[in-house]
């Protein structure tokens, strides 16, 4: 599902003393099938600009386009739910927001509350919570029993069970152990990809946008600041330290190389293989032992 | 080393769980050092962080801090004097109206003098660079900010031990990079012991010590340099291996390969270059 942002501002409290400029004219398009990552420095307007994609926050000004639906300034309340039912989101610490007895009851929730019946809504529970990686037992558990990882699982369950065209992850591995942290971000790439979704990220961890998203948008002070492919956006590391951020740990490691080689190190991708391999071709034919 | 922290044999079991989280723990926690926990989530990292400054009491078994005893209700708030814990979700630590409000309540618990306390808010706001914000209500701040705040709080009260429960995990590369080197300096310059809860593996391999856990015990400790030099434990703990040690691995894949296993990038591109001179 395409996704057009235009001119979007957002003030909070807007009227007020405490008026505060969180977005500045936005624009941006996302077509369909993309993988996004949002990186940018504590406070730069990452989460506020994903809460406007489902309408929890509205803009001042600007326009917000998620296939045929168009949310405006002052527009009506009755778009705001079927924009919902396309676009789901993950919160940080989804596990805070569980609440109710079973976790079949916590995932089928969201299914129900969009008009699913009873039993298209327990279908998708137990397939999500297959899908997310749970032993179809812990439906019947209370999900305050699970441990946070679990809960965590359950959670993005509930929101997969809403079948959404986009999907929204604010920082869906914080405080994930790494396997963790690996298991749940290969899940959304494969999710991604079957289901052909629409997929933002946003993240603070310059490794998981460089290995799974196809486009990266740097947002700083409320602006967009870069927006291209990782191979464009982690070519700029003066300009990402300028904000607070920085390249991968793999991109960090090719430099210090070419600092000592002085060659510069061709490379096809961002992950270890591909850098042990563009690391190699320094060391001639055959390998060496030593 | 003079010992600060010392926990026997203790066990704990939630209410509601069937199995201890915490199976006959023992460890000590010396004065000055960096200590790094590891372990996969449930494997009872947290737990142990509350059990140390008394959030949580042993089902049995005891942790002295200082020779005081969490087992004594009347010694628990010198015990949270001198031990201040940074947890993982900054929104759930929160209580000023104002960054510097929230700085403030800590101190007010413990009956500083005003005087002081507008002194230690200042610096210890400055320390985690949150100067820009100090009249900032918490709802405007994003979660690595308040998460900032947070720790700004704990180092106003002077503690002689700080822990961090996945306390950057929230943070962008230069912010946690900004909180550590600020933690870092606070155990360098001013001997605050450093009990450091976290998946971030490069963080872990600068650590003086290193603590492995797995379903509530201990599963080995001993320098970084020991306990990741042990691909076969760390996996079997749920864990990832560091990132030159990773790229050391896939290098010998490639036919590039080193004698031993370098912690940090510095030392592996050293390893790399003292290699290909010698050709």
């Amino acid at each position: 599902m395409d996704i057009k942002i235009s001119g979007l501002t957002h003030r909070y409290k807007a009227g007020t003393p405490f008026e505060r400029l969180a977005l500045h004219d936005v624009s941006l398009s996302i077509s369909s099938g993309t993988f996004l990552a949002v990186i940018g420095h504590t406070g730069s307007g990452k989460s506020t600009l994903i809460q406007h994609l489902n309408g929890l926050l509205k803009p001042s000004e600007g326009t917000i386009t998620v296939g045929d639906l168009t949310i405006a300034a002052g527009g009506k309340k009755k778009q705001l739910k079927a924009l919902r039912k396309r676009v789901g989101i993950v919160f940080q610490y989804p596990e805070h927001q569980l609440f109710d007895e079973t976790v079949e009851k916590d995932v089928m929730f969201g299914p129900m509350n969009f008009g699913q019946s009873e039993e298209a809504a327990r279908a998708a529970a137990h397939e999500m919570i297959k899908l997310v990686g749970l032993p179809v037992e812990v439906l019947q558990k209370s999900p305050f029993d699970l441990s946070g990882g679990q809960m965590r699982r359950v959670a993005i369950a509930g929101v997969l069970a809403m079948e959404p065209d986009v999907l929204i992850l604010d920082e869906p591995t914080a405080g994930l152990d790494p396997r963790g942290r690996k298991e749940i971000m290969d899940l959304f790439r494969t999710l991604h990809d079957q289901r052909n979704m629409t997929t933002i990220l946003v993240t603070h961890s310059m490794e998981d946008a460089a290995y799974y998203a196809d486009r990266i948008l740097v947002m700083e002070k409320g602006s967009t600041y870069l927006e291209g492919a990782p191979a464009e956006i982690f070519a700029k590391r003066e300009e990402l330290q300028a904000v607070g951020l920085d390249v991968p740990e793999t991109v960090q490691f090719l430099l210090r190389w070419q600092e000592k080689t002085g060659k510069p190190v061709q490379m096809s991708s961002f992950t270890i293989e591909d850098t042990a391999k563009a690391i190699s071709a320094d060391f001639g034919k055959g390998g060496f032992t030593c | 080393m003079k010992e600060l922290i010392t926990v026997n044999n203790v066990s704990f079991q939630y209410p509601s769980e069937e199995n201890l989280t915490l199976a006959d723990l023992s460890l000590s926690v010396y004065k000055g050092e960096w200590l790094a926990i590891v372990g996969h989530n449930g494997s009872g990292k947290s737990t142990l962080a509350k059990l140390l400054n008394g959030l949580l009491l042993p089902t049995s078994g005891e942790v002295k801090v200082e020779n005081y005893t969490t087992a004594n209700e009347k010694e628990l708030w010198e015990i949270r004097r001198r031990v201040g814990i940074v947890f993982q979700n900054p929104d759930n630590q929160f209580v000023g109206t104002s960054v510097r409000d929230d700085v403030a309540f800590g101190l007010e618990n413990f009956g500083v003098p005003r005087d002081e306390m507008i002194e230690r808010i200042e610096t210890s706001i400055a320390r985690v660079n949150m100067q820009g914000f100090i009249e900032s209500e918490p709802h405007h701040l994003s979660g690595g900010q308040k998460q900032r705040v947070a720790i700004a709080g704990i180092i106003a009260q002077k503690p002689s031990i700080i822990i961090l429960d996945e306390a950057t995990s929230m943070l962008d590369p230069m912010g946690r990079k900004e909180v550590i080197d600020t933690v870092k300096q606070l155990n360098e310059e001013e001997g605050i012991t450093v009990i450091s809860i976290t998946h971030d593996l490069e963080e872990a391999v600068r650590a003086d010590r290193v603590i492995v856990m797995k379903q509530g015990a201990i599963l080995t400790t001993g320098s970084p340099r020991e306990v990741f030099q042990n691909e076969a434990l760390l996996l079997d703990a749920g864990l990832d291996l560091p990132f030159s040690l990773k790229l050391g691995l896939a290098l010998r894949d490639y036919g590039v390969s080193l004698k031993e296993q370098h912690l940090t990038q510095e030392e592996l591109v050293d390893a790399l270059w003292t290699l290909k001179s010698a050709d």
